[in-house]
């Protein structure tokens, strides 16, 4: 705090990394280079953009940074497209979350806007591809149901009823918060003995939800499925949260 | 509901594990005090030497570190001596590079964007209208009169606009759908910039639509007053109906992906 004061937010020259990082960042984003493709070699992409090798791997290093490529070490080395689903954004967004106080249950409130309407969408508007997928989904499911895996379903069945519905936008936003909310699971439910009978008679209840759901939206019933969701919502947060819906998004990811 | 659950479940797209790089971990480490608000907005952190020493590691691990930190917007570096770094809290958009490039991979369109704004913010309305309290309402009564303000002097009400919806959404007191919201202006106020850069309306019209968003703000302030959430809700659903075409126009209207806007 020693340190004259400037301007809050000085305007300096981009770094050449940063340039070779939008460089490459445009290329991924305008498909021109696919997942789990390899970006040219060094020497290459040294000669193509003018830059030395550490002002490359800088610039690597700032898209490995993003989950936008994997770096190999050591030779051959380079670095390998890697297209990041909802969880790479989980990080930054998270971030803001927490910066703001954000609590579990203001992020639980969150998803109970945007699940119902998703569950309505997909009812009156899904196409009968994605009514079928739900269906799938809840077959899975209903496999699980004395599995260790059931918890991390849960939030899939969730998580699929939104990009079912057919909005990207809000299935990447659902993407983000299904992270937040498994890291969440994972910390609270750690301690538990998973098997309990209490336990399995929650997984019963959670599935025969799934199967109501299902019925709703092949039965098109808009309106229905989002009641339905939105009262299955209410009921499972009580649960979900065992009076920890205080606990901060700070204390999942920090 | 419950059952034991592992994390990283949705991990699973063939990125390998490899151990954490040294930069990583010290990145990590002052991530956390930023977090928990050990080190706040524009404070500097410890110079460089402290740094090393603290953490074990050298100067260029150290400047690797600040560099990551620098692209998530959370600190600004100061180069050439002293140099340094001071934290600086990122608002939304700084997340919405990292959350537009994955709209932008998975090809979304700005009226699917207008769309999902359109599950939240409705919501929203009834919430400030249901659960606000006075100060809530007071608030966005005075955002209104700022927008008239705008309008009454003839000067673009575009931002402000942006900002009535932003408030309203934040007003509501969901953070998490406030920051979601942030992001998602940040995008919609791009693609606006974008359009009404090279358009060049009529003054009657725009002056027109500045009209119809006033009317209907104060309608909505009317209802927030009196309560009456139900009606908040359907009214603004209304009015993000009748204004969709006016957002999304523009050489292409909503089949714009928000990778044209972006990169």
């Amino acid at each position: 705090m020693t340190q004259p004061a400037e301007a809050r937010n000085p305007v300096r020259p981009k770094k050449m990394a940063d340039m070779v990082a939008d460089r490459i960042r445009r290329l991924i984003a305008r498909g021109e280079i696919g997942d789990g493709e390899w970006l040219p070699t060094e020497p290459a992409l040294m000669a193509e953009f003018g830059v030395s090798r550490p002002t490359l791997r800088e610039a690597f290093r700032l898209l490995e940074a993003d989950s936008l490529v994997s770096i190999r070490r050591g030779p051959p080395g380079g670095a390998r497209v890697t297209v990041p689903g909802p969880e790479a954004a989980a990080n930054q967004f998270g971030m803001l979350l927490t910066l703001s106080g954000t609590t579990i249950a203001d992020l639980y409130e969150a998803r109970m806007v945007i699940e119902p309407a998703a569950a309505r969408d997909l009812a009156q508007r899904g196409t009968a591809a994605a009514r079928r997928a739900l269906g799938d989904e809840l077959e899975t499911i209903r496999t699980l149901v004395e599995s260790a895996e059931f918890g991390a379903q849960t939030v899939r069945f969730h998580r699929r009823v939104v990009e079912l519905a057919g909005n990207k936008t809000l299935a990447t936003v659902i993407g983000m918060l299904s992270e937040i909310v498994v890291r969440h699971l994972a910390r609270v439910y750690d301690e538990t003995p998973n098997t309990s009978a209490e336990t399995l008679a929650n997984n019963r209840k959670a599935l025969r939800a799934y199967e109501k759901l299902t019925e709703l939206v092949e039965a098109r019933d808009g309106a229905g499925a989002e009641r339905f969701w939105t009262r299955h919502m209410k009921a499972a947060r009580s649960h979900l949260f065992r009076g920890e819906d205080e606990t901060q998004v700070v204390d999942l990811l920090y | 509901m419950t059952s034991h659950v592992t994390s990283g479940v949705f991990s699973g797209n063939g990125v390998p594990v490899r151990p954490k790089k040294m930069a990583d971990i010290v990145a990590g480490r002052i991530r956390r005090m930023i977090a928990r608000g050990e080190v706040t907005d524009g404070e500097w952190l410890p110079t460089e030497p402290a740094l090393m020493a603290e953490f074990g590691v050298s100067r260029p691990t150290l400047r690797e570190a600040f560099r990551l930190l620098e692209a998530d917007s959370l600190v600004s570096i100061r180069r050439g001596p002293p140099g340094g770094a001071r934290v600086t809290i990122p608002g939304p958009e700084a997340a919405a590079n990292q959350f537009g490039m994955l709209l932008t991979l998975s090809g979304t369109t700005l009226a699917d964007l207008y769309e999902a704004r359109m599950t939240i913010e409705p919501a929203a309305a009834r919430a400030i209208a249901e659960r606000g309290t006075n100060a809530d309402r007071k608030q966005l009564a005075e955002l209104l009169e700022q927008v008239r303000a705008a309008a009454d002097a003839d000067q673009s009400v575009d931002r402000m606009i942006v900002r009535f919806h932003q408030s309203l959404v934040e007003l509501s007191g969901n953070k998490t759908l406030a920051t979601v919201t942030g992001m998602l202006n940040e995008i919609i106020t791009r693609h606006i910039e974008q359009v009404f850069a090279d358009t060049h309306e009529p003054a009657e019209d725009v002056a027109a639509n500045t009209r119809r968003a006033l009317r209907a703000y104060e309608r909505l302030v009317e209802l927030v007053d009196a309560r009456d959430g139900e009606a908040a809700e359907k009214f603004w659903i209304k009015h993000m109906k009748a204004a969709r075409p006016y957002v999304l126009k523009g050489g292409t209207r909503g089949a714009t992906q928000v990778v044209d806007l972006l990169y």
